[in-house]
């Protein structure tokens, strides 16, 4: 974990209202795994005050850099995308903790929806470079909406929009429940995007008893664990558990869902 | 040039803190400034029983600053002695351990049970936590409650007590004389000031706690003007925090009045705020041929 100047190497924009920024990361510092995040101190001026947390959605170790996927949402977030290529950015990283890697044997099923795809297309593209075959779900309301996204290797993507104009006509849970699960011994779930998205993703899980985590969100302050400010309410001893620390990953047997 | 600042018996090495709540037990933040650099780190605050804290969400963003309603969720006084204290042993910098309660009772009750240990330098007593029903505001806001309390905490112990006051008061002077004749060794102001956002597509208040705390630089005037008031009736040191995030900040706040300042809020946005502002307050004597903090007094 590091806090250190970061030079925007690209920003694009990938989907409607959805854009990619590449930063460059300290050679010294260890990589992000797949599901942790970094924060972003996207002014010097008080206002928008708060850095901003976003999860890793790539990252190359020959070339030194990472990227993260932002919608724009808010004053901090069109700031970000007036930022200029080699502009610098302080980021604070990798925080949090990361997605379990599947077993040999196991498929790999991830959804994305909205925003949650930031996490899960870096784990695709790791575990599609680790020779697994992860079959990645991306979900939004329309074509317009839907990232254009190079293929994996090994791995598939499935398109899935509300309205039908593109890929399956559906939400990426009704998807799932349309795969053939014969064929899926093994499958284990990962999936970020809206609470909704996430809880319909755990009684899919817990239906088909498979594994399943979860990247949660949560409105954050410090990114480190001290201010509780993120805390979100989970099952066990504990009546909270902080998504910077403990999360943002959960099994989805641990959310309080509501 | 010497930084450092007398409370009680003892002195700080520099005039630059970290505030109760926004830094953990300091672990947290252990990889990202230098520790040992800080004139004090304010713990969280504890209370005798642990508290999960309240209803979620617990932030939200407003212009220059937040609103938090944490509920001062801590781990009580039990988990405090066998998980907190030795990591706290091998800090260097002075620890103040911020304290807690609804009752006199409870306040006593945790002073008591962690008095021994030698990793707390000095208590600041919390009595103006906005987020609690019987957090402390309800002391906080009467001075003969104030004086009460002080009076009852200073006859537990030997080490420095600081009163940590609320400015959701008529007139926080009145408190901070309170908190004087009870025996405080020093005040801390100000704790965050009450505010309130709405969400209006959900037409709710944008937490469920409807109010909460406002800290950031939003409030930083207010936290200036507190202690402008409150260094100018009472004779102990005040310590001043409320929106510093600069080392401009913190200069403002010695030059109205204070001792020493906290960095609360700003620790989120800088997690090394703490060294670059005890720079810049190094660098801002040099060049003002100020030789100790008692320097920033006395020019208005």
């Amino acid at each position: 974990m590091k806090n250190f100047g970061s030079s925007i190497l690209n920003q694009k924009e990938i989907a409607i209202g959805y854009r990619e920024m590449t930063i460059s990361w300290p050679q010294s510092l260890e990589a992000p795994l797949p599901g942790q995040f970094l924060t972003v101190k996207v002014t010097e001026n008080p206002a928008p005050l708060l850095r901003r947390p976003f999860a890793l959605s790539g990252f190359d170790r020959e070339k030194n850099t990472a990227s993260l996927i932002y919608q724009l949402r808010g004053p901090a977030t069109r700031l970000m995308a007036t930022l200029e290529i080699n502009s610098s950015i302080e980021v604070l990283s990798p925080l949090g903790n990361n997605f379990t890697l599947p077993e040999k044997d196991e498929t790999p099923l991830l959804v994305a929806g909205g925003i949650g795809l930031g996490p899960v297309l870096y784990l695709a593209r790791e575990l599609d470079k680790n020779g697994f075959s992860p079959r990645l779900v991306v979900g939004g309301r329309t074509e317009s909406f839907l990232p254009d996204l190079s293929n994996l290797k090994n791995g598939s993507i499935h398109y899935c929009s509300d309205d039908g104009s593109a890929g399956f006509r559906g939400t990426a849970v009704d998807y799932l429940k349309s795969l053939d699960w014969k064929e899926l011994p093994s499958a284990r779930l990962y999936s970020c995007g809206p609470q909704g998205m996430l809880n319909a993703c755990h009684n899919l899980a817990l239906e088909k008893n498979i594994p399943s985590e979860v990247s949660m969100e949560q409105m954050m302050a410090c990114g480190v664990g001290a201010c509780m400010g993120c805390a979100i309410e989970v099952i066990g001893p504990e009546q909270y558990a902080r998504v910077c620390k403990e999360g943002p990953v959960f099994d989805s047997r641990r959310i309080k869902w509501t | 040039m010497d930084l450092t600042v007398k409370i009680r018996n003892k002195t700080l090495p520099n005039p630059v803190g970290v505030a109760s709540g926004t830094f953990g037990y300091g672990e947290e933040y252990a990889q990202l400034t230098d520790l040992s650099a800080l004139g004090a780190l304010y713990t969280k605050a504890l209370t005798v029983e642990p508290r999960p804290g309240n209803a979620l969400p617990r932030l939200v963003e407003t212009p220059a600053g937040m609103i938090n309603s944490i509920g001062l969720a801590n781990v009580g006084v039990e988990r405090f002695l066998t998980e907190k204290i030795p990591y706290l042993e091998t800090l260097t910098c002075p620890v103040i351990l911020n304290v807690a309660g609804s009752t006199e009772e409870e306040y006593a009750s945790v002073i008591s049970r962690v008095d021994s240990q030698n990793a707390i330098w000095a208590y600041e007593v919390n009595i103006s936590c906005p987020n609690v029903k019987h957090g402390g505001m309800a002391f906080g806001t009467d001075p003969v409650q104030v004086e009460r309390l002080t009076k009852t905490l200073r006859k537990l112990t030997d080490k420095a007590i600081i009163m940590k006051l609320t400015p959701n008061v008529t007139d926080i002077a009145l408190i901070a004389q309170a908190a004087e004749a009870g025996g405080a060794d020093a005040i801390s102001c100000i704790n965050t000031v009450m505010g309130m956002v709405v969400d209006i597509n959900s037409r709710k208040p944008a937490i469920p706690a409807i109010s909460g705390g406002l800290s950031g630089p939003a409030i930083r005037p207010v936290g200036v003007a507190a202690v402008w008031r409150v260094s100018r009736v009472v004779t102990i040191p005040v310590i001043g925090l409320g929106g510093i995030l600069t080392w401009e900040d913190a200069v403002q706040y010695l030059l109205a009045g204070a001792d020493a300042i906290q960095i609360g809020t700003g620790n989120f946005v800088t997690p090394d705020a703490s060294v670059k502002v005890l720079n810049g307050i190094i660098s801002y004597m040099k060049e003002a041929g100020f030789q100790k903090i008692e320097d920033f007094h006395g020019h208005f």
